[in-house]
């Protein structure tokens, strides 16, 4: 019998149901579901497409236009920009259901460095500028149209200095087009009911002609004033300040008072909204939906209650929009995957065809990046996604195992979550490591499979891998001095691994240099010898760097006991005392994603240093099981039975020759 | 691994005098009546043959749907010697039957389907397998599960509860 096992795209698919746990050996319980309805195709387009495109930061190239209309080319680099934008004032007048829109742009921005000559702005290409000025400044203005968007190029004259400032101020105005171009998501979309308005469109998008990708943390607070008919419902990005009605004119005041990046989005949605109150949340928490209401959008309102709650759970802290915050389901028509902003989490329902379970699961990944990416940016994106993308999709599996399947063994759950993930990531060995170098060239092909592989694949694998290697509890207050560290200023690996050094007391720059700064999955031997109290325990390595792993000693009579080692040297031996006698030693199944633990004693699958058919039957069931690799779908997969420890060849197969290998081992006993 | 021959004698239920010397072993697919009512889903060894071809045969009782088995039996290898094991006819063609005298004394053994599916059906009994055995003395002899080391296992890999009783040769 063969199948091969792919992720789970099924249209309308429920799987609520689950079958019951299967246990097929001491270490990797397997966690089963129902699928209740047929399966789309596996490969369909706009799956893929939907699955790629998870952002936090709206990193749609084709979208935000790093393309040097009005300046010199610059080559893709990492080279940061002069431009420090400190402020914007947006005053916003918009007729929601014609597009017509009269505002004007203050903004606020320092050179940093060296002198800046200019700064561009794109908006809908169906608005134009009219004259900017600039303190102290003569201002410059070219403008050209590129796709869907109008990109303007002003130039000061002089330049400005190396830390100086300069407010500029740009009106632009006229009807939004809307325009999808290139991109297959709208920037907008006027009516009277869920208008949509984002970056881009009415928000002028600001960046560096010089440096037009430049992907490092600039933040600025804004103030965003929006005036549109009196019976409209509006909801923009940021903490609502104010909302006052004058001769038929509604004016809401919004304010983002904290550094947010200039890269990230900046939403209106005004006209006929759907709205409900979010139970259980102070400040209130409001769920923004396209009219009429659908079942999926008290789901959704459901799901925010819990998702919410266990986001401040796990980062420690209640989220600090002390006014509120605004949930929102995009209509797939948008072609906007949803992103989350200052106060606000956007999802397309597009994600619904995951079924219940992984759109809610998705739900939460946008909702952590409230914390994980707004209130706590990284330096650089293409540097790192470890503590953006890497901390939302480890808090998404968490919380799955929270709401779905808490009665299962943890451990057990994660580290199945993980076999597909990591399967996928190895076989892909073009995926750079965690923290690419300023030598590495992250190019504008660099989406897709590669991109989701190296910014939320393996990012959560490893900051797993780093909770266990650390202990729950220091993890925890390594993540919460992270958060009060960088905050609203942006911070690298290099952060996380200085503060858990500090936390730890051990030295953890061998652990990131294996696994941030490098992509490695050393393989290790475990062997052990009985010994009265307990077992002496020998780790064979490859090389000398130092390793922790948490052991899991099972003992005769059935229980287990934990114990985080520390080993160092490439052969290196500790005793581990225990109240009773010892059955078997393995490492947590949570570090097979990033190390290759093994017996010592060939053949022993479950790690009692003899092989028997204990070693056999864990594989038996799974034979002719094959898991191929479809680019990165193996985070939609929570259901995949593959054992890797069973495909002794590593060909993706369970077959006649892995069964050759153990049973040729088969029968070696340790001496009585 | 053939070796000798001899007969053998289960020691439970035997209730006919015993002559001088070694007690006549039972006739082939007897058993003797259990005192207790509605035993405990079991796994055990019973011999099965003559005082020329002595075979215990690994006799799983009151399971169903049994996918696999990993066990091990123990005995003095100076009264006893092991020959031929042989997974019962039950088995599929795929079915992976190994068997091995891992250290002197213990034989390691596991008979298993492959894949979903497949498997014995013991709702009553079934042999799932046997071992040709030899005895070396004249003194009692015991071969024994070694329980902690042993495993039944259902369609889902689950493992099954079942007693595992041995035969002591008198």
């Amino acid at each position: 019998m063969s199948h091969a096992r792919h992720v789970d795209c099924s249209i309308g698919s429920d799987v609520r149901k689950l079958r019951p746990l299967f246990a097929f050996g001491p270490l990797l319980p397997v966690l089963a579901m129902t699928h209740a309805s047929a399966k789309a195709p596996p490969d369909s387009e706009l799956v893929r497409r939907e699955l790629l495109e998870r952002l936090v930061e709206r990193e749609r190239p084709s979208h935000l236009v790093p393309v040097p209309l009005l300046g010199p080319p610059a080559a893709p680099s990492r080279t940061p920009s002069v431009l420090d934008c400190v402020s914007a004032t947006y005053d916003i007048t918009l007729a929601p259901s014609t597009g017509v829109t009269d505002a004007k742009l203050e903004l606020t921005v320092r050179a940093v460095g060296k002198a800046l000559p200019a700064i561009n702005v794109a908006f809908d290409r169906g608005l134009q500028a009219g004259k900017v000025t600039a303190t102290d400044h003569a201002a410059t203005v070219d403008d050209a149209v590129y796709d869907a968007t109008r990109v303007v190029r002003i130039g000061l004259d002089p330049p400005l200095a190396a830390g100086d400032e300069t407010m500029i101020t740009m009106p632009y105005a006229g009807t939004v087009a809307c325009a999808t171009g290139k991109s297959t998501a709208v920037a907008c979309s006027t009516g009277t009911s869920f208008s949509f308005f984002a970056s881009q469109s009415i928000f002028p998008f600001i960046f560096d002609p010089d440096v037009p990708a430049d992907s490092t943390f600039d933040g600025l607070t804004r103030r965003i004033v929006l005036r549109v008919p009196a019976e409209s419902d509006v909801v923009v990005t940021g903490q609502k300040v104010s909302e006052t009605i004058n001769q038929g004119q509604k004016v809401s005041t919004w304010s983002i008072d904290k550094s947010l990046s200039r890269t990230t989005g900046v939403y209106a949605l005004v006209g006929k909204l759907g709205q409900k109150v979010v139970d259980g949340r102070s400040p209130t928490a409001t769920f923004v939906f396209p009219p009429p209401e659908q079942e999926i959008d008290r789901d959704l309102t459901l799901w925010s209650e819990t998702a919410l709650d266990f986001v401040e759970k796990t980062s420690g802290r209640a989220l600090p929009f002390d006014r509120g915050l605004s949930l929102v389901r995009l209509p797939k028509s948008y072609g906007d995957p949803g992103t989350a902003t200052f106060g606000m989490t956007l999802l397309s329902d597009s994600y619904s065809r995951m079924g219940p379970i992984l759109y809610e699961e998705t739900w939460a990944h946008e909702n952590a990046h409230l914390f994980w990416g707004i209130v706590v940016p990284e330096t650089n994106a293409k540097e790192s996604r470890l503590m953006t993308e890497g901390m939302a999709t480890l808090t998404e599996l968490e919380y799955t195992y929270a709401r779905h399947f808490s009665d299962r063994d943890h451990d057990a759950y994660l580290a199945r979550r993980f076999v597909p993930i990591m399967l996928d990531v190895r076989a892909h060995a073009e995926v750079p490591p965690i923290q690419v170098g300023p030598e590495a060239e992250l190019t504008d092909d660099f989406r897709g499979p590669t991109y989701m592989l190296w910014a939320y694949y393996q990012t959560a694998a490893t900051l797993d891998h780093l909770r266990v290697t650390l202990g729950d509890d220091v993890f925890t207050d390594v993540i919460a001095d992270y958060r009060d560290q960088c905050s609203y200023v942006g911070c690298s690996p290099d952060a996380l691994r200085d503060l858990a050094t500090k936390r730890s007391g051990k030295d953890m720059a061998p652990f990131f240099a294996r696994w941030i700064t490098a992509r490695e999955r050393p393989r290790v031997a475990l062997g052990f010898t009985p010994a009265g109290d307990g077992a002496d325990v020998e780790l064979t390595q490859d090389d000398d760097r130092p390793l922790t792993l948490e052991l899991w000693i099972e003992l005769e009579d059935g229980s287990r006991e934990k114990r985080r080692v520390d080993f160092v040297g490439r052969t290196a031996k500790t005793h581990l005392e225990v109240p009773g006698g010892v059955r078997s030693i393995s490492a947590s199944p949570r570090h097979d994603a990033l190390v290759d633990v093994r017996s010592s004693v060939e053949g022993d699958l479950d790690f009692d240093g003899e092989t028997d058919g204990f070693d056999i039957l864990r594989c038996a069931q799974h034979d002719s099981e094959t898991y191929t690799s479809r680019g990165a779908t193996g985070l939609w997969n929570v259901d995949e039975p593959f054992d890797p420890r069973c495909d002794l060849d590593g060909n993706g197969v369970i077959d006649d020759a892995d069964f050759g290998a153990l049973t040729a081992q088969f029968g070696k006993l340790r001496p009585r | 691994m053939r070796l000798r021959s001899l007969a053998l004698v289960l020691l439970v239920g035997c209730g006919s005098d015993p002559p001088k010397g070694r007690p006549a072993p039972h006739a082939k697919g007897t058993e003797q009546p259990d005192a207790s009512t509605d035993p405990p889903p079991t796994v055990r060894l019973r011999w099965n043959g003559d005082l020329e071809h002595a075979v215990i045969d690994v006799v799983a009782r009151d399971v169903s749907a049994i996918h696999g088995t990993a066990f091990r039996l123990t005995w003095d290898p100076a009264k006893v010697a092991l020959g031929d094991v042989t997974a019962g006819t039950e088995w599929s063609p795929q079915a992976i039957r190994v068997a091995k005298e891992g250290l002197p004394g213990e034989l390691v053994v596991v008979w298993t389907e492959r894949g979903v599916g497949g498997g014995l059906n013991a709702s009553t009994e079934a042999v799932l397998g046997s071992i040709a055995v030899t005895l070396k003395t004249s003194e009692p002899a015991t071969i024994a599960f070694r329980p902690e080391r042993s495993t039944l296992r259902n369609m889902k890999d689950e493992a099954i509860t079942v007693e595992w009783r041995g035969t002591t040769i008198p």
